[in-house]
């Protein structure tokens, strides 16, 4: 058998507003690192200009390439972060502009960022209670070690939820 | 043994979700490491967008219903359908991908078409011979629109037969099959009538003795038809779908499946027009038999039975075939086996019959006619396979000729070469 995957209707590529978003995102981040300014636009904009790119020249088809050179660059950006409250809302604007520009892909019904609302909007809920717990609240001493083991915790949830979706989801399936 | 089946999952993370989370992992890692507040929250999206994505998924799951059908002429294979959505919203995040099989080849691109709370599709695919096959129902999924999750959409979805000019033998006339039936004498008359000999009414040949037609029955029905009597009758007939792997391996075992089907549909129409009793089997693992019987019904089960023969993926011992069609069907009826006999067993099957008293009759396709001229070899070495091939194949004939009638079909657009070992039993070897 030979696998036939019938095309997206919108097949051709397109840069829209939500590379725009995504750029412009990258780049406040890079304008608040430790970074030289000049160097962080250099790094900022390399790293978008060329995901977008790749995704617009592949019509879609290398967009998880062009996710993981957004990754790579906001991580480099991130090494010379200070930190400050800026800076770390400036990053996470950035990766909720990453999943909004994930979301409008090129050779799928247009509108798929209007559809990703309701998840960019949980991820971003949990953000913004993230980034208040980090900076608005009166700074306390808690051991490393309790951060390290609850931040450990976290990873270990997200690993058993991603390797047994069952544990979401326990809805009777197809042939069922 | 066949592995039982799985329920599938009700979702499954998509490669895009495995890369989000693995980077949120590896910038906690390095925030743990650096003491760094920034990575932690570059990391909290990136951990949290794919279990988001799952929790915000449509539910119940989305459903697709399939309506779906073959048109197109000749060779042409055009497969022309809707996918209707609930939610109506959800198509358009649909996934649809079909199994094309592999007697047909794609003649254009896909065509596709978004509409609100539907999506049409337009394949063109073409079958260089004839063939009968089975589409499965295209698999379709939601992905999110962010593409880190994908949810088997449910709803009925049916399979879509493809039946590409089957063989017919039109001109199959008189056949002298194997004397299975007995002669009047041998049995007791009366349970088929005063005469005892009167069997049917059939269709008239064009030289058909004025003595033999049936005028009565023709004015009613306003065509020719003949008096038929049991002892015209000879035999019935078996016909074994050999489905088991072979050397020649996946695509060609296929293609093999596809022709043989479309002529096991043409010999199963013919022989019953002619009101034989006719029986199916189909063996690749075990066997799947459809017992000896005639009429219309008759029909649609081993059509039925046609379509739903499937290349195994274990190969059954030859023996098994023969002492289990034993079970089914008397001896001495004759068998005609479907066979590429390409796998190595294929021959002994062949001895297994006949040493359970079944005079065989092989219908083998030729191999080239199963195999699309190759662009990837230089001309020199295409013909000396092709000369390989074909002398493997001779060989094989010529061992199975020692047991049984052996017809090599190299027109796969004709059943005549069959017709003629039918019609002529001095050409079949006892």
């Amino acid at each position: 058998m030979a696998a036939d995957v019938l095309p997206r209707p919108i097949a051709e590529p397109r840069a829209g507003l939500s590379s725009a978003l995504l750029a412009g995102a990258v780049l406040l981040f890079g304008l608040t690192t430790g970074f030289h300014w000049e160097v962080a636009l250099v790094i900022a904009g390399a790293g978008a200009a060329a995901a977008i790119a790749l995704r617009v020249i592949s019509a879609g088809r290398r967009s998880d390439t062009a996710a993981a050179i957004v990754i790579l660059t906001l991580g480099v950006l991130a090494l010379a972060a200070p930190d400050s409250w800026l800076a770390g809302l400036a990053g996470g604007v950035a990766v909720l502009a990453m999943l909004t520009w994930l979301a409008d892909e090129p050779g799928r019904v247009a509108g798929g960022a209007r559809r990703a609302l309701p998840a960019v909007g949980v991820v971003g809920l949990l953000f913004g209670v993230t980034w208040v717990c980090a900076f608005l609240l009166p700074p306390t001493r808690v051991p490393t070690g309790v951060i390290g083991g609850l931040l450990v915790a976290v990873i270990l949830l997200v690993t058993s939820l991603l390797a047994r979706p069952e544990l979401i989801e326990s809805e009777p399936s197809l042939g069922a | 043994m066949s592995p039982p089946a799985t329920r599938p999952p009700a979702f499954h993370w998509r490669g895009r979700g495995y890369l989000l989370a693995g980077s949120g992992a590896a910038f906690l890692v390095v925030a743990i490491a650096a003491r760094d507040a920034v990575m932690v929250l570059l990391a909290v999206p990136l951990l949290v967008a794919p279990v988001a994505a799952a929790l915000v998924s449509p539910r119940p799951m989305p459903r697709a219903a399939l309506a779906w059908q073959s048109v197109g002429v000749a060779g042409e294979v055009r497969i022309v359908g809707e996918v209707r959505g609930d939610p109506p919203g959800s198509t358009d995040d649909f996934a649809i991908a079909f199994d094309r099989p592999a007697d047909l080849s794609e003649d254009r691109p896909p065509t596709i078409e978004w509409r609100p709370g539907a999506v049409r599709f337009d394949l063109r695919w073409r079958s260089p011979r004839p063939t009968v096959q089975v589409v499965s129902p295209p698999t379709i999924v939601w992905n999110d629109p962010i593409g880190l999750v994908d949810r088997p959409a449910t709803g009925p979805r049916a399979a879509l037969v493809v039946e590409r000019y089957p063989l017919d033998l039109h001109r199959l006339g008189a056949v002298r099959l194997e004397r299975t039936r007995q002669l009047p004498g041998k049995s007791r008359t009366r349970v088929i009538g005063t005469t005892g000999e009167f069997f049917g009414i059939r269709g008239a040949s064009w030289n058909e003795p004025p003595r033999r037609i049936n005028w009565r029955a023709s004015a009613r029905s306003g065509k020719w038809l003949a008096n038929e009597f049991e002892v015209e009758r000879t035999g019935d007939l078996v016909i074994l779908l050999d489905t088991r792997p072979t050397v020649l391996g996946e695509v060609l075992d296929e293609r093999f499946l596809g022709v043989a089907r479309a002529a096991a549909t043409g010999i199963t129409g013919a022989f019953l027009r002619q009101k034989t009793r006719l029986g199916f089997a189909s063996f690749g693992e075990f066997l799947e038999a459809i017992p000896l019987s005639t009429g219309r019904t008759q029909g649609v089960r081993i059509r039925r039975a046609i379509r739903a023969a499937r290349r195994s993926a274990v190969e059954g011992p030859s023996e098994r075939c023969a002492v289990s069609l034993r079970r089914y069907f008397p001896a001495g009826v004759t068998t005609l086996l479907l066979s590429s006999l390409g796998g190595d067993s294929a021959c002994d099957l062949v001895v297994h019959l006949r040493h359970r008293g079944f005079p065989v009759i092989v219908l083998n396709p030729s191999w080239r006619s199963l195999v699309p001229p190759r662009t990837t070899l230089p001309p020199r070495e295409d013909a000396l396979s092709a000369r390989l091939a074909h002398l493997e194949r001779q060989m094989r004939l010529v061992a199975t000729r020692a047991y049984a009638s052996v017809v090599d079909w190299e027109d796969l657009s004709s059943l005549g070469d069959l017709a003629h070992v039918l019609q002529r039993p001095d050409r079949r070897r006892a």
